[in-house]
This record gives structure tokens, sequence and C-alpha cells, in this order.
């Protein structure tokens, strides 16, 4: 969890990974809480990927994020990590409504 | 890293996707992703595109020996950048040991350092027999040495622009509505779909297209690879597998750059359409004749007389059949794979004969019109269970042609000596290339020494045939043949038989009385 002014309006927001019991009915996600604890968005992160001939299921826990500014606007940048196997993610996302702005897939563990 | 006044984020990781230890990594990534200048491969960087793909820079670590040998994954442990923008990286090394690297912007290594029991580690390895080489000073050099490269192709998806599908932007390739069945082509609408346009060249279908391929998913079940007509940066056209029985499905694009986000698709058994010349799913359909013209309101289709339709969304075939395949088990005589429900079509209000309704590439469906069905633009509608296809799509019918002046126009364009025009109709018909020389030989030498004049063509009979026969036909002809002996006429009964089946017909005549003609002149014409 992490407390942060994500988008610059003075207040700090929560930043929640959410973890689900099971990982193989649910993907894991990234939750965004309003100051007043209204959720605002919710970021499913990880998908199946294939490399190398072998495909790896939707399993993905975050291992980093990190509040960035470009242009002036507020995004997210989130690395997810593989749970068991090696494909890892970076998501930068757009931290007002949590919409995947960019990906970029990496073959082993950030 | 660029010192362009914006952050670039900088990875450590390991590169290990398959077995083996891999090797440590770092990379370089731009903000926003899609920003990245596209790096060119140093020379003598030839490892194979292992990374992500459209990073801003990108190396590899070696593997120490005796990393290999303890077999230790070599994860980065530390990675740091310093107020002078060096990059500090540490590897673990076996035994507690690590190997830290300082790179500069450019990612190259400034410095390295072992830990003090490296060496002798190394060294122990070696007398244990696990190791078959001391350590030397070269290999020292060696292991301060990263190995940069790209993954990125020239000219391939910037990485970033990941590939995005539009809302409800999966439509059936033939009116570009909603309903998809199996089997159907479906058009994918979208953002960075591909890098450029590229065609599928071969059949079966290629699953892959300048790295671009499309995953349809059922619900609890593997995502399966499609088939591939075309890709493009705004537009994808696939093939939708057979054996789908979800009632929706999750259609994803993966380029270079990444993976769209899922689209959900409804899924119906049969969606029957037919695709028109203006590619819009409206208008005049697309319709061949039995010889595979092109049926338009210049050549119409006759009443009574046989029609191909172009159709997708006629659902499942017997014998099954993987999409992106040819029909048939490879052979040139296969079996036909039928549509599994009975297909109906209407022309103009009256119903016509479906003689086959499979899948050859698309839909097609053979069919013969009623012998009263009005001329002019009349509708199609072809039917499938409760399904039909869209409204607003026409085909042109015109009168019944007179079999005998199919033979005689065929006989004319003989007479005339028009070698082109006679190879024309050999094209129409197929003719070998070995035959079609011989016969262009023949008829060149009959247009330099025989001059043809005064046709006439005296129409007897015509009878309608059997299964094999659309019409006999008899007739007298006279034509005029000058040749150096002069000028004789020539006075033949005919009788020419316009086939069904190869949908045209075929007229001889047999000069036998003039010695300086060839044994024969062949004329096939085609059944209008």
């Amino acid at each position: 969890m992490q407390l942060a002014d994500i988008d610059g309006d003075g207040r700090r927001e929560v930043l929640l990974d959410r973890v689900p019991a099971s990982s193989e009915r649910q993907r894991a996600a990234l939750q965004y809480y309003e100051a007043g604890g209204k959720l605002r968005w919710e970021y499913r992160y990880g998908a199946q990927k294939t490399f190398a001939g072998r495909t790896f299921e939707p399993d993905f826990r975050l291992h980093a994020i990190c509040p960035v500014r470009i242009s002036g606007q507020a995004r997210l940048l989130t690395v997810a990590n593989h749970r068991l196997w090696y494909p890892s993610q970076v998501s930068l996302l757009d931290a007002r409504r949590g919409r995947v702005l960019e990906e970029y897939w990496h073959p082993g563990a950030i | 890293m660029d010192r362009d006044g914006h952050d670039d984020l900088v990875f450590a990781a390991i590169n290990n996707p398959g077995d083996g230890l891999g090797h440590a990594a770092l990379g370089v990534l731009k903000l926003p992703f899609s920003k990245a200048r596209q790096t060119e491969a140093r020379r003598g960087a030839s490892l194979p595109a292992l990374t992500g793909g459209g990073e801003w820079a990108y190396v590899l670590f070696p593997l120490a020996d005796v990393s290999r040998v303890a077999g230790l994954l070599p994860i980065p442990e530390e990675l740091s950048i310093d107020q002078l923008g060096r990059i500090r990286v540490k590897l673990p090394l076996p035994e507690g040991g690590a190997a830290v690297y300082y790179l500069n912007g450019n990612l190259e290594v400034a410095e390295c350092r072992f830990s003090d029991n490296f060496p002798a580690m190394h060294e122990r390895y070696h007398r244990q027999g696990l190791l078959d080489h001391p350590l030397s000073a070269r290999e020292r050099t060696a292991l301060c040495q990263v190995a940069p490269f790209t993954v990125t192709q020239a000219g391939a998806t910037p990485a970033g622009n990941r590939p995005v599908i539009d809302a409800g932007g999966v439509l059936n390739g033939a009116d570009y509505t909603a309903d998809i069945a199996p089997g159907m082509m479906v058009s994918i609408f979208g953002q960075n779909l591909a890098p450029r346009t590229a065609t599928a060249r071969a059949i079966p279908l290629p699953q892959e297209l300048e790295a671009v391929s499309v995953e349809v998913t059922e619900p609890g079940k593997t995502a399966v690879r499609t088939p591939l007509y075309f890709v493009s940066p705004g537009q994808i056209n696939i093939q939708m597998p057979f054996g789908i029985t979800a009632s929706s499905v999750e259609v994803r694009v993966r380029t270079a750059a990444g993976t769209s986000d899922p689209a959900r698709v409804a899924i119906v058994p049969r969606a029957p359409r037919l695709f028109t010349r203006t590619l819009d799913g409206r208008g005049e359909a697309i319709a061949l004749h039995v010889n595979y013209r092109l049926v338009g309101e210049g050549d119409p289709v006759e009443r009574g007389g046989y029609l191909i339709l172009c159709a997708t969304g006629l659902g499942e075939v017997r014998p099954q059949l993987i999409a992106g395949n040819r029909g048939g088990d490879g052979g040139r005589w296969g079996p036909l794979n039928e549509v599994t429900e009975p297909v109906r079509v209407t022309v103009g209000g009256n119903p016509a004969t479906v003689l086959f309704a499979g899948m050859a590439g698309v839909y097609q469906i053979n069919l013969q019109l009623a012998p009263d069905v009005p001329t002019g633009r009349q509708p199609v509608v072809v039917s499938i269970g409760q399904r039909s296809s869209q409204d607003n799509v026409w085909v042109a019918v015109g009168a019944r042609r007179d079999p005998a002046e199919i033979v005689k126009a065929a006989l004319e364009v003989q007479v005339r000596g028009d070698v082109a025009g006679m190879l024309a109709l050999y094209d129409m018909e197929k003719v070998s290339e070995e035959n079609r020389r011989r016969s262009r030989e023949i008829l060149e030498t009959v247009a330099r020494k025989v001059a043809f004049s005064n046709f006439g063509f005296t129409h007897l009979a015509t009878g309608y045939g059997d299964k094999g026969t659309l019409a006999m036909v008899r007739a007298l002809v006279t034509f005029d043949v000058t040749t150096r002996e002069g000028t004789r006429t020539m006075r033949h009964g005919l009788i020419a038989r316009l086939k069904r089946a190869a949908g045209g017909g075929s007229a001889w005549i047999w000069p036998s009385a003039t010695p300086q003609l060839p044994a024969w002149i062949a004329v096939s014409e085609r059944w209008r």
C-alpha cells in the first residue's frame, strides 16, 4: 500500500495492491482510492504471455510502483513480475483514470 | 539518460526466457515508451532477440564461469545511479561474492570490480575439476564487457505503441456488423495494430505477419492464434477459428510493442453475409459466372443460369476444417467441406436451387436461378437456419441467350483468324501452357497463309441436354478460304456441344477437303 498525492490535488490518495486468494480465478490488481475512500479505478496487471515458445499464465505480482509526471501529466509506472517464472511487465498508467497508456514486456524478471 | 530533460526508466533484470541460467541485463526505456529513439545494433552484436524490444538501450552482462558451475542465477542485487549519472549494478557471485559494474550513460562499462574471493574461488573450482581452465587476464577482461544489442527490427512498431482495439472494433468482414460466427472473415479495427501493411501470400494462411498475431480465447480454454488475411496499422482481417462453442470470445492483438487489451466478442453459430463489390456489404454482390467471370450489369447471369456467390458466416463445415487451410484433404480432388446446415438462396424473391455451399477459402455457394426470375437488379438473400444475409444486396439478371448465338460467335472469331481472340478463349478455358503454345503456332500459321471471309451460319436446331451437356447446336457453316491456290467456299454441317460442367462449349470444324489447312481448328467458347 502507498499513500501519495498521485494526481497533484494536494490530498493523498491510496494505492493498494490487491492480491486475490486464488490467482486462478482473478488477476491481481492495483487499486486507486481517492482521499475520501472512494475507489476510483482498478488496474489488473499481468497477462498471459509467450516467450521462446513457452506460454505463461497471467499470475503476476506487483514489484514496484512509481508516480511520475510526463509533460505535466500524472502517470504511474508499475513493474510486475510473474509469480513463479520469468516474464515481467512494465506499465505506464494514466494516474487519473487507471488507463494503460503503454506497456513493455521483458522475458526475465525485473 | 539521454539528457533530454525527461526522466527515463532504467531497469536491471535477468534475461532467462528458457532453459539455462541466463544473463543479467540492464535496459533503458524512454518515458513514454513510444517516444523511444530506436537504436541500431552495434557491430558484432549478434545475440538473439530476447529482449522485450524497443528499449532505448539494452545490454547483457557476461556470466562468470564460477556462477555457471555453481548454478547461480545472476539476478541483479542492486541498481543505483549516482550524482554523476553513473549506473551501478551489483551482480551475485557464488559463496557471497559479487561483481560490481559501473556504466556510463551509453551503457558502456567504465569500471568493474570483483569481490576478493573471486580469483581464489575460480582457482579452487579449477583444481577441483569443476572448471577446465585457470582464470586468465583475458577472461577477466572479458567479464568486464557487456554485450549491447537491440531487438528492434528496422521499421518495426516503436516500443510502447501497444496495439489498441477500438471499442466495438471487432466486426464481420462483409458488412461490418457485430454478427460473427466460427470460420467467418472478421475485421479488427484499432490503432498500432501493425507496423505496416502486409498481406498473406499463401494458403494455409499465416498466423503471423510483420510480427503481428491475433489470439482468440474461449472462456476456460487456451488462446488460439488465428489465420491472418492481412494486417495494417488500422485494420487486421482474420478468419475466426472453427469449433468455437462459447457464446463469446476474447480477441487480442499481439505486436512487437505489446499486447492489446482483450476485446470481448459475441459469437453466434451462423451469421450469413454476402460480400459486395463495394466491399461495404451493400449493393452489388460479388457473384461469378461458372467460368469465374464477374457477374455485372454488363454481363448478367441469365434466368435459369448458374451463379457462384461469395459469402461468409455460414458456420461449421463437414468434413471439419482448420481455419486458414484450403478445403479438402490437400489432394486435387479432395472432399468438399460443405456447410453442415441447409443453405437457402432467393434471387428476386424466387428460390434458387443450391447445388453446393461450402468452404473454399471463403464460403462459396453454387446455385441455379429459377427460370422465371425477373431481369434487372434482383435482391439476393442467403439464409441458413433462422439467420439471413444482409438486405440491399443485388445481382444482375439478364434474359437467356440462345446457345446458337454462342456457337456462331465462337466460329466467327475463328474464321476471322483472330489469333488474339482465340487465345483469350483458351485462357478462359484454362488450356495448358503446352497446348496453348501449340495452338498459337497453328493459329499464327493459318493466319499468315490463309484468309477467311464471308462467314455464314445457318442454325438448324438446338437440343437442351443431359447432365453433362447444356445444349447441342446443329448448324450449317459456310465461309470462303483464300490460299495461294485461290479462293474456295467451305460448307459444313456442324454439331456443337455446349458443356455444362466446364461452363463452356466446344465446336469443331472439319475442313478435310482442304489439304493446305491444318487438320482441324478447335475453338472453344465460354458459356454466357
